[in-house]
């Protein structure tokens, strides 16, 4: 019979059916949820999911403030000139019983081992001045959590501590996330990456054809992967899912997050169909106005039915407007009762084929 | 002409997968990597392939304390002489308490100057870039379990640890066509759990919940 020891204490030698049999997989997947479901993601990203996910958990855990910060940095190994001996390596990271609180964690992209070093006794000034100045990694990504006192909060400097100002904030307890906090996300993605082809990189060009205003056929895919990574860093407890199937069809992306009060249940809280607007085909031929209306009353009636199958809280009908002359509202003209009726939000982003044209809209 | 080439495109896998794991080791704050651990990840990687719906490059090992693979050895100290890897510790030492056998303990990193051609040329090709992206998920993963619990990665994991192979025999994690290895089979039992959340698991939280599971595995401990 094979056995082994680790950490000291030998492996109980359960059989196979019991040690990875259904229930104890269900425990392991209730415990953690999330876990891997940003795979697609930068490392920026994925390290403030993984350490927001870490800190959701403590604060649940340890529900007492705490008397000193705490802070962890993209930064998976000791710095070059750093002294080794004042860290001390932690595996198994997000297991909730690991007290993250009062320390300094230098941590890789999933936070899933960490080296620490205590924070006990110094100011929030005096641990940014030793991690900025003596570590010098004052550039790396950091989040720093304040459980010094309710509500539990975390800050994400994506460009370090050494850029102070530059910082999202979230409580680390459960908050409902409104369809204007998602509708700001859109916008800011929008304007940074789709609005006109040159702010498009080169994997999210959305046109085949832009003096022809043809669409390229990935349209749709390529927003929801940019929508998906934007959403992923703003929500960072959340899972960002996409193309879920579901007894309806398939939805484009929902917001869930894990209801820690019921283990194994979500609460999901935004439910987005997306629609591209288009004028061509991507053969070139002319799409009537009866087909585009038709598009929209499909994602209108997507939306509902996802929401109702689902049980999320709220739902939107987002349509991106590819067509040489965009519409605005009145593309919703004809399902705007409905949409009422339903509570389902309606929204429409210009995507411009030309930088002259944008400019000349703007201007106006 | 197929058996050769197909041998030659099999050590040309294990050798990606080398400088893989060395790659994606170095983020996950595992580098320098210790020669067990290399071989611990090269293990983890085989047996949850079939979870990626890729090919096992080494189905079949001797059952020892831990996963050693000799055909990976002799690739990984070959890519030491041709300078894409570097050891930058050596020393021979008792394998166990007893002392009654000896081998080999070494760190690993990758020379990224030197393999980043390499990696550049892998990019070009979709498949290659799917094998990267799952030994990523796995080192990224498996770096929780911590140096002791990857080293003792053998007693944790369903298939190597399963009782019905004893020390000394063969473990098969690449089995007759129909049937699953037990590694594969516990991931594949994860993603029925689906009824569950009504979420459909991505490939990649598999390969995080099974490796976490293992967590829970050394917390009994």
């Amino acid at each position: 019979m094979f056995g082994i020891c680790i950490q000291g204490c030998k492996l109980p030698n359960l059989p196979f059916d019991v040690a990875f049999g259904l229930e104890a997989l269900r425990n392991t997947v209730h415990s953690n949820p999330g876990a891997g479901d940003d795979s697609d993601q930068p490392d920026s990203i994925r390290f403030v999911r993984a350490v927001a996910q870490i800190l959701r958990q403590r604060s649940l855990t340890v529900g007492a403030p705490s008397p000193d910060i705490t802070i962890f940095v993209l930064q998976p190994t000791v710095p070059p000139g750093a002294d080794p001996s004042a860290f001390t390596r932690q595996p198994m990271l997000h297991n909730k019983n690991t007290s993250v609180e009062g320390q300094l964690w230098l941590v890789g992209p999933v936070a899933a081992h960490g080296l620490w070093t205590s924070l006990a006794g110094l100011s929030e000034d005096e641990a940014f001045s030793h991690i900025e100045n003596d570590l010098k990694i004052g550039d790396r990504p950091a989040v720093v959590y304040d459980s010094r006192s309710l509500p539990f909060m975390f800050r994400y400097y994506y460009n370090g501590i050494g850029a102070l100002d530059e910082y999202s904030e979230w409580s680390a307890s459960h908050t409902r996330i409104t369809m204007n906090e998602v509708f700001e996300v859109i916008d800011l993605v929008h304007r940074s990456e789709l609005v006109v082809p040159n702010a498009q990189s080169a994997p999210l060009k959305l046109w085949k054809d832009r003096g022809k205003y043809i669409p390229s056929d990935s349209a749709e895919v390529k927003i929801q992967a940019s929508l998906r990574s934007a959403l992923s860093g703003r929500f960072p407890t959340c899972s960002i899912l996409v193309e879920q199937p579901n007894t309806a069809g398939r939805l484009d992306l929902e917001i869930e997050e894990p209801d820690a009060t019921r283990p194994g249940h979500f609460i999901r809280h935004v439910l987005i169909e997306l629609k591209v607007l288009r004028s061509y085909t991507i053969g070139g031929n002319s799409i009537s106005l009866a087909t585009r209306n038709k598009v929209v009353s499909e994602g209108l009636d997507q939306a509902i039915a996802y929401r109702t199958a689902r049980r999320t809280l709220a739902a939107a009908l987002c349509c991106f407007d590819m067509q040489k002359e965009h519409s605005g509202d009145k593309c919703f003209t004809h399902v705007k009762a409905k949409a009422a009726t339903q509570g389902i939000d309606l929204r429409v982003w210009p995507i411009f084929a030309e930088l002259k044209k944008f400019r000349t809209r703007t201007t106006v | 002409m197929t058996a050769p080439l197909s041998g030659l495109l099999h050590r040309t896998e294990r050798r990606i997968r080398i400088i893989s794991i060395l790659r994606w080791a170095v983020p996950a704050g595992l580098s320098p990597v210790k020669l067990d651990i290399v071989h611990s990840l090269a293990y983890l990687a085989d047996a949850l392939s079939p979870v990626w719906n890729l090919p096992i490059l080494d189905g079949q090992l001797l059952k020892t304390t831990r996963p050693y693979f000799p055909a990976l050895q002799h690739d990984l100290d070959e890519l030491v002489g041709t300078g894409l890897v570097e050891v930058t510790r050596f020393k021979y030492s008792p394998l166990s308490a007893s002392a009654s056998s000896w081998g080999i303990d070494a760190d690993y990193v990758l020379r990224e100057d030197r393999t980043q051609p390499i990696f550049d040329e892998i990019t070009r090709h979709p498949e290659q870039v799917r094998g990267m992206e799952f030994v990523r998920e796995v080192v990224f993963a498996a770096s929780g379990l911590g140096v002791e619990g990857l080293i003792g990665i053998g007693g944790l994991d369903a298939a190597y640890s399963d009782p019905q192979v004893d020390l000394g025999g063969l473990l098969d994690v690449n089995p007759e066509l129909g049937r699953s290895n037990k590694t594969a089979q516990a991931a594949s039992r994860i993603a029925t759990l689906i009824s569950d959340s009504d979420h459909r698991f991505s490939d990649a939280e598999l390969v995080h919940l099974y490796v976490r599971h293992l967590y829970s595995r050394m917390q009994i401990a």
